[in-house]
């Protein structure tokens, strides 16, 4: 969720904070009893308390199941369900920090050509959403797939059953899938952690006497690890938000069956039920990764320190780096893009551009774009609280209000539905005693709730990215700002907002694109006969013709890349 | 203009029984202080002692648990009042000077001026240039060099005409070469701007060099307030004997309001009958002569220091050298057998508080 800019620095920051005797006491506490305060912390409970609605919806849902449901759950569907979800978090974990740090290393200590093509490219899986991915390698690999023929051409081998290939259809593809689609989120903070890390450092590992792998082991990697932590846990977080994906390589992992309890066997007492099994481990996920970068000092520092530089590779080893440094992209983006452009073009050709995709690109646009804006507005005011006025216990509100970003989509709109309902029909009621209007489903009918639901989602995200962007603004900034005359409005509207905005872009970016790809949660709030891209793709999937939702696909992947460009250079501290 | 005036100005900052806990730390503990108008004071002590902590209080970036400040006469915290910084009219420079990146010079030194006449702009740009740094107003503080960082802060601290500017270890960040020459422009600008000034510094050769009046902390208390020479000269107390300036401590007992030493008998005429007390020989408390007068002494070792050089001289008696200062090189070296006497003014002598 965080993009590059918003990484520590590095020690030479924290060593430049002055001896300070360790304060629970947060700056300007004189403000403790002030306007401000009250403000905030009305705003800030509200949003904790609309971010928690659906959990404690979920909850109320699970007690409502019959006697048996427990049980029926531990004994049935639980245990295959978390083993398989366990192998799979495990495998993906090694994949994307494996990948993505190595993939950060090749880039930031090295210079050789396509090193800057390479920059940029690596992010690209980031404009793929797993389903999407997923439904393109099925293809691809299938046995009368282009890939698998080839490969039979090449050996000489007549027909399919000859040669039977491992099939993706299976934990370690799905692994292995889920892995190169999402290490970009450990790429990204990592790469920008490792330019933003100060020369001296490595220098003096290798005056050491460490070599350069050493140096990458045992100093870089120890620097980075909240970076990949951060990463990692993120990629994770995906993984199993992940629906389509999963299902489609037939692994039945937590998010699956909770899917299945519901729409299958319509037992929503049970879904919600595992679905609280799943938010303990999403929950377990987040306490590992903040225990992970626990104790880092992320106070920028006055003077920049000077960067490492990049040591120059040439000839075959240039070509290695780079081959290497392409794995990753080719697996993750140009197969399953170029494949998606193949059969769009094919599509466009035969058909031309449908109205649909049209009036479903602005749907799209609107939706994800509302959410953005409120989100991001939201995710400031929370993250803003702690750190302008202090305290503890406000941080705890601020967990509370990015709690969202543990809950899955369809677990979400499970969640949201209830409450939803109870609140269209208090609202038609109202409105039908007061004016004589009926108002049908302002909330569900209106797409109302699926912002909300976006919001919920990913108001961690952008909270996330101003914490983060905040924390790197001094204190002593902020606290200068009030001497010198400002209010805790001023002080953020003239000191910190413009120190964070290029955190407070990236984060708004990321939750567009996110908005974009979620589907499960979008087919289940959007209002009636409304299709986005994600919805309209899924439709034609079930429908079995997926060549037609490869235009729509192809458009989401395309909506993805577009912040991936400026999320590259916001992540790139400047020389 | 009708109402007579008070016969004393109200102090410029008064602090009263002040208190401060952070978790289990009691950063500062009954703290009462008061700065004159035109003054400069120096909170001198250890990292961790509350120094910087009251520093905070008083500009209003902490709230005290208990106590009050007052500033010119009105109260702004404790007793209901909490007056938020931006309100309090006082300047306070920060340790890492906590100049906005995103702002050019200029407009670092604008920024508490908004709302104010454009006099006040002038005045400050006629500061920029008593600095010697006119020529940088549109640079970005992050390319000038530490000293010129330094005067930045300053100016911008002090433009807004402040009633009184806190100086949080405002020289720490120099090098010593430069310290010095930084240091005598601070003092000349706060003195030809009349600003009231409180200084936190951790070292005592700067609050000496700067301030009219040293407050000496510890752990959260005020030791003692003097001025610095009294301060250096009669310190009340062991541990501010100790800060100011290393000594040699002989440990001894109040015998009829004298304390006998190996090198001889000094008074003690405030101490109490059978008192454990420690005399302190600073060097400058020690007569060095040729042998036969006083004291006999053999130098163990010469430090030669330019202006002057230090002997550590083994005396019978004595566990540990006595060090004493010569002006020059001086004429004794090791090995060399010489006659000490005591500087009566100098020697301190002051209850032992470990032996108590």
């Amino acid at each position: 969720m965080e993009g590059g800019a918003f990484v520590p620095s590095g020690p030479p920051a924290a060593v430049r904070r002055v001896a300070v005797p360790a304060r629970s006491r947060p700056a300007a506490a004189a403000q403790s009893r002030g306007p401000w305060l009250r403000a905030w912390t009305l705003a800030a409970g509200l949003t904790a308390l609309l971010v928690l609605a659906p959990v404690a919806a979920l909850g109320l849902e699970a007690l409502q199941g019959s006697g048996g449901l427990w049980p029926h759950l531990l004994a049935h569907v639980l245990p295959p369900a978390l083993v398989e979800t366990g192998f799979l978090l495990a495998g993906v974990g090694i994949v994307v920090v494996v990948v993505g740090t190595g993939a950060a290393w090749l880039v930031a200590a090295y210079e050789f050509r396509g090193r800057r093509l390479l920059d940029w490219a690596l992010l690209l899986p980031l404009a793929v959403p797993t389903y999407i991915a997923a439904y393109a390698y099925l293809d691809l690999l299938h046995p009368v797939g282009p890939v698998q023929s080839a490969v039979r051409i090449l050996l000489g081998y007549a027909r399919p059953r000859d040669l039977i290939l491992p099939d993706l259809r299976s934990l370690p593809g799905c692994i292995l899938l889920l892995g190169f689609v999402l290490y970009p989120y450990v790429y990204l903070p990592t790469r920008a952690l490792f330019l933003m890390q100060s020369a001296t450092l490595v220098e003096a590992g290798r005056s050491l006497g460490a070599g350069p792998a050493a140096v990458f082991l045992r100093v870089a990697l120890p620097l980075a690890r909240p970076a990949i932590a951060l990463g990692a846990s993120l990629a994770l977080l995906e993984a199993l938000n992940d629906i389509g994906a999963a299902e489609f390589l037939g692994v039945r992992t937590l998010t699956v069956s909770i899917y299945d309890t519901w729409v299958n066997r319509s037992d929503l007492p049970g879904a919600a039920g595992l679905a609280l099994v799943m938010l303990a481990a999403c929950l377990g996920l987040i306490a590992v990764e903040r225990r992970a970068r626990r104790g880092r000092g992320y106070a920028g520092a006055a003077q920049r320190p000077r960067r490492m530089s990049r040591k120059p590779l040439a000839g075959p080893a240039a070509l290695m780096a780079f081959g290497l440094g392409l794995v990753p992209v080719a697996l993750g983006f140009l197969a399953p893009a170029g494949y998606l452009a193949v059969e769009a073009g094919k599509r466009l050709h035969f058909a031309g551009l449908s109205g649909a995709i049209l009036s479903e690109s602005l749907n799209t646009l609107l939706y994800a774009g509302l959410a953005t804006l409120v989100a991001t507005t939201l995710g400031l005011v929370v993250a803003a609280g702690p750190r302008l006025l202090g305290g503890r216990w406000r941080g705890v509100l601020l967990r509370c209000a990015t709690f969202g970003y543990a809950v899955p989509g369809a677990i979400l709109a499970i969640g949201l539905l209830p409450p939803l309902a109870a609140l269209d029909g208090l609202l038609d009621g109202v409105s039908r005693a007061l004016t004589g209007i009926p108002l049908a489903a302002m909330g569900l009918g209106t797409g109302a709730a699926l912002v909300y639901a976006y919001v919920v989602r990913f108001l961690a995200v952008t909270a996330g990215s101003s914490e983060a962007g905040l924390a790197r603004v001094p204190r002593s900034l902020g606290d200068a700002a009030r001497v010198l005359g400002r209010g805790p409005a001023g002080a953020l509207a003239q000191v910190h907002l413009p120190l964070t905005w290029p955190a407070l872009l990236g984060g708004a970016l990321l939750v567009f694109v996110d908005c974009v790809k979620e589907l499960p949660a979008t087919l289940i709030l959007r209002p009636l006969n409304v299709e986005t891209l994600a919805t309209h793709l899924y439709g034609e999937a079930a429908r079995g013709t997926y060549e037609d939702g490869a235009v729509a696909a192809l458009l989401i992947v395309a909506v993805g890349l577009l912040p991936v460009a400026l999320l590259l250079r916001v992540s790139t501290p400047k020389a | 203009m009708t109402e007579p005036a008070p016969s004393r100005p109200a102090p410029a900052l008064a602090v009263e029984d002040l208190a401060c806990r952070f978790g289990r730390v009691q950063a500062l503990d009954r703290v009462s202080l008061t700065v004159r108008p035109g003054e400069v004071m120096a909170l001198l002590g250890d990292s961790g002692c509350g120094k910087s902590t009251l520093l905070r209080v008083v500009a209003g970036l902490e709230a005290p648990d208990a106590g009050t400040v007052r500033l010119d006469g009105r109260l702004v915290a404790g007793e209901g009042a909490a007056v938020p910084p931006e309100a309090r009219g006082v300047g306070l420079m920060f340790q890492d000077y906590a100049l906005f990146p995103h702002l050019t010079v200029r407009e670092n030194i604008r920024f508490g001026l908004k709302g104010q006449p454009v006099a006040a702009r002038e005045a400050a740009d006629e500061l920029l240039e008593q600095v010697g740094l006119a020529g940088h107003a549109g640079s970005y503080p992050q390319t000038l060099s530490g000293g010129e960082q330094q005067r930045v802060a300053l100016v911008r601290a002090l433009a807004p005409g402040p009633r009184l500017l806190l100086l949080d270890e405002p020289f720490s960040n120099l090098d010593r070469r430069m310290r010095d020459r930084v240091r005598e422009d601070t003092v000349a600008l706060l003195r030809r701007t009349g600003t009231t000034a409180l200084m936190v510094t951790h070292d005592p050769e700067e609050a000496l060099a700067v301030a009219t009046r040293i407050a000496l902390m510890r752990r959260g208390r005020i030791v003692q307030v003097a001025t610095g020479e009294a301060l250096y000269r009669r310190p009340e107390s062991l541990f501010a004997a100790r800060f100011l300036a290393d000594a040699a401590e002989i440990p001894a007992r109040v015998e009829a309001g004298r304390a006998e030493t190996p090198l001889g008998i000094v008074p003690a005429p405030h101490l109490p009958e059978g008192a454990a007390v420690r005399v302190c020989l600073r060097p400058e408390a020690l007569r060095v002569g040729p042998p036969g007068e006083g004291m006999p002494a053999q130098v163990a070792r010469r430090t030669f220091l330019g202006a002057a050089s230090l002997l550590h001289l083994g005396v019978p008696g004595l566990s540990g050298p006595l060090r004493a200062r010569l002006p020059g090189p001086g004429p004794y070296g090791p090995g060399d057998a010489v006659g000490l006497t005591l500087v009566p003014d100098a020697v301190l002598v002051l209850p032992d508080e470990e032996a108590a």
